[in-house]
């Protein structure tokens, strides 16, 4: 009888063990599939913040290309840029905002400027409000009445997928 | 490939953002409200969200009233409630969505997601029915059907 670890030594040489690599590629290519189909070369149209949630909604419609208005549970910014806080508007007897307006006018003059000089560019009077779900109803309502009297007719709301 | 997987698994979109098109909100004074309702060629269609629930009207009379149900807005009862007016008016599409003041955005886009469309079952299956997709959207007006949902 052989002892124990010499037994042991004899069946199973020490070697590291080595990775199967076929197996590994054939995952890895499933997965490479499944993730340039689902990879748009659009790239994300509406980035959303951290402290902005946009509410639930059944609908499929993809977003477009538009003039983007943010209303947070804070402030109000037209693109990236802050125009007003909401505490403001809450508290404000008027449907229209002035600050929101003044900036919105100022972005219909610079998109029928471009149009001015590239005849593939039109201004369509589209906006994009992308609004927080906790928001009352009120101040929504305010910058849509706002958004149309600024020339912005075809208003969208931003919407997570369900 | 060792770099491509992990590009893309960070550039991958989870949360896919849609958008819902709506029509100029109305004014709270009545004179667009009327306008309205000589350019839209079926009956007007109003839901109005309050705070104690919903009340279906048609400009002239009260079709439902759906009070809240432990707080919540009775979404599926409006769905099933407006699946009704459809079948009598198959040819109407718009829909006028009042809110008081102080209803919560989220409220507003779930009315929006039951007057749109609803889901029935039909022989066994589950059939998705266009309800009336143009949404417009405004304030209540001076009416307040508060007593109406009191009354239920």
């Amino acid at each position: 009888m052989i002892p124990l670890s010499k037994r042991l030594r004899r069946q199973r040489p020490m070697q590291p063990p080595k990775l199967n690599l076929t197996a590994m590629v054939d995952v890895f290519v499933v997965l490479l599939i499944f993730l340039l189909k689902s990879y748009s070369a659009e790239g994300n149209i509406l980035t959303t913040d951290k402290g902005l949630e946009l509410p639930v909604s059944t609908s499929n419609l993809p977003p477009q290309v538009t003039l983007t208005v943010t209303v947070t549970q804070e402030a109000i910014y037209v693109e990236d840029k802050k125009v007003e806080e909401v505490k403001t508007i809450h508290e404000s007897p008027d449907l229209l905002i002035p600050s929101l307006a003044q900036e919105l006018k100022y972005q219909v003059e610079r998109a029928r400027f471009i149009a001015g000089f590239n005849p593939t560019v039109k201004f369509e009077g589209k906006v994009t409000i992308l609004g927080d779900r906790g928001l009352p109803f009120l101040v929504l309502e305010k910058v849509m009445y706002t958004c149309s009297t600024t020339d912005f007719q075809e208003i969208s709301l931003a919407v997570f997928q369900k | 490939m060792i770099i491509l997987i992990p590009f893309l698994l960070l550039s991958a979109v989870f949360s896919r953002t849609s958008i819902l098109n709506v029509y100029l909100p109305e004014t709270p004074s009545g004179e667009q409200k009327q306008e309205k309702a000589i350019h839209s060629p079926g009956p007007l269609l109003m839901v109005s969200i309050l705070k104690d629930g919903f009340v279906i009207n048609d400009g002239k009379k009260v079709l439902a009233a759906l009070p809240t149900v432990r707080g919540q807005h009775d979404f599926e009862k409006l769905s099933s409630m407006l699946l009704k007016v459809k079948e009598r008016v198959p040819q109407q599409e718009e829909i006028i969505i009042l809110s008081e003041p102080e209803i919560r955005y989220e409220t507003i886009i779930h009315t929006m997601d039951a007057s749109r469309e609803t889901s029935i079952e039909r022989d066994g299956k589950k059939e998705t029915v266009s309800l009336f997709p143009d949404v417009s959207i405004g304030e209540v007006g001076e009416i307040t059907f508060r007593e109406v949902l009191q009354k239920q």
